[in-house]
């Protein structure tokens, strides 16, 4: 993972791989995450440090996606961590993953970032200098030899090259659906549709679950 | 699905529901400014059909994040937990489905009797106040504070028997004193900084589904603020804005005074 991961004795944590963060007990729920999460919330800093493993190179790398100056990143990206130890204890698992939870949180953060500190017209000329194409190609160059992430970028394949653009464009740009319907020159309703259609698809490819 | 077709960038405008349910997917994926944000987080409170369209879009979205992962900075893990070990952590919420809807803002919410009942649980003491992010506002947590005192004293025998009482520091100069019986809410602020023409301290109340709109703060002769509602909801976050329009309906100004219980 590329940090200086400091063990404490009798506690294994191997980055990147939430299920064996998890101990016996957390194995009996479905998300393993979702108990670190718990646990977390009633000040268990281990349980905190195991979710750190599990998901900030996700929160990283999708935070540095978005703002694309590492340094900016790193300060965002610890902020978000930061923030998840925090309101841990807002977390409802009626509403979806811990992991979904957390990456929300992180993107909105990243989001909100991006579009207080540039104003539109630099972040139209970055859409414009960058291309719809590179944006994609960057994601997916940055992509790691996960399988989540391989099975990701091949969902995003299934879409058509205008939910793509428009998927990629929202999320990873940070644009709002009116920025991408100005940098794409589209109307508004088409770029509205293209982000829901695009996100069905890559649902149902990706077998998310109802 | 077509009402705002036409010219690109074209603002919509439209506020029927038709309107709302196109913006779902682009709200899972933050593409949506805070006006329209807020509008689909109301829209959300009502139509579970949107909040499980949300849910699976939400989990989706989070899967294009994982797709990107990248190994962070080295020293960056030990920072965050130093950090950490010194944060201090947003208590427990009650127990209580809250189904649909994403949590970074809003989404159907049912606010359930064990929430009532651990904001009856609080009465009569003088409650630890925490920081819910609309920003980030300072807190102060206040035992022996005389006057404040006194003026709970004086409000909650208005209210008969009283479910909390809170203090808080505004964000400017000033100090507010509340007291909440049921949906009864009291608020006295004092030493606030007086607003240039037409401004108005307003008052929100804060739920799952976001920001409700109640009174404005009336200042009194002796230059402290008043504010009186029965609009109060056990669970609500309290917060005060400086508002140029004192009947807009979301907030619109810099946040001076937040509480929650």
């Amino acid at each position: 993972m590329g940090t200086v991961s400091i063990l404490r004795p009798g506690r294994r944590t191997a980055p990147g791989s939430p299920a064996t963060s998890a101990t016996a007990l957390d194995a009996a729920s479905g998300d393993p995450l979702a108990d670190l999460l718990h646990r977390t919330s009633l000040g268990d800093e281990d349980a905190f440090a195991a979710l750190y493993d599990a998901v900030a190179s996700s929160v990283y790398g999708m935070i540095l996606r978005v703002l694309r100056d590492p340094a900016q990143t790193e300060e965002v990206a610890q902020e978000v961590m930061v923030d998840l130890w925090r309101q841990a204890s807002r977390y409802d698992p009626q509403r979806g993953s811990a992991r979904a939870w957390m990456l929300t949180i992180a993107h909105r953060r990243a989001v909100d970032r991006v579009r207080s500190a540039q104003s539109s017209s630099d972040r139209e000329d970055r859409a414009g200098r960058l291309g719809q194409d590179r944006e994609f190609d960057e994601v997916a160059e940055a992509v790691e030899t996960r399988m989540e992430a391989q099975q990701v970028r091949r969902a995003l394949q299934v879409l058509t090259d205008l939910q793509r653009e428009a998927v990629t464009l929202a999320y990873y740009g940070g644009y709002t659906h009116r920025e991408v319907s100005e940098l794409l020159e589209v109307p508004l309703g088409t770029v509205k549709t293209r982000l829901r259609d695009g996100l069905i698809r890559l649902r149902d490819e990706m077998g998310v679950g109802a | 699905m077509s009402q705002d077709d036409g010219l690109p960038g074209a603002a919509g405008g439209h506020d029927g529901d038709d309107d709302v349910h196109t913006l779902i997917g682009a709200y899972a994926l933050d593409a949506v400014d805070d006006v329209e944000r807020a509008r689909v987080e109301r829209h959300l409170a009502g139509c579970p059909a949107c909040a499980e369209e949300l849910r699976s879009f939400t989990e989706t979205a989070g899967l294009l994040g994982s797709a990107v992962a990248t190994a962070p900075p080295a020293g960056m893990r030990a920072a965050v937990l130093a950090e950490v070990s010194r944060t201090r952590q947003l208590p427990p919420v009650a127990a209580g489905p809250a189904p649909g809807g994403r949590v970074a803002g809003g989404g159907a919410g049912i606010r359930s009797a064990s929430r009532a009942t651990r904001w009856l649980a609080a009465a009569a003491s003088v409650l630890l106040l925490a920081c819910v992010g609309l920003g980030s506002l300072a807190w102060t947590y206040r035992q022996q504070v005389d006057q404040a005192r006194a003026t709970a004293a004086g409000m909650s025998q208005v209210l008969a028997d009283p479910d909390a009482m809170m203090e808080a520091d505004f964000t400017t100069a000033g100090h507010g004193t509340m007291v909440v019986s049921g949906q009864r809410f009291m608020l006295v602020a004092s030493d606030l900084p007086d607003l240039p023409g037409g401004q108005v301290y307003k008052l929100w109340f804060i739920d799952e589904e976001g920001p409700r709109p109640s009174v404005p703060l009336r200042r009194q002769d002796d230059g402290r603020y008043l504010a009186e509602t029965d609009g109060f909801r056990p669970g609500d976050q309290v917060a005060i804005t400086v508002e140029a329009d004192p009947d807009t309906q979301v907030p619109q100004g810099d946040v001076v005074m937040q509480a929650s219980a």
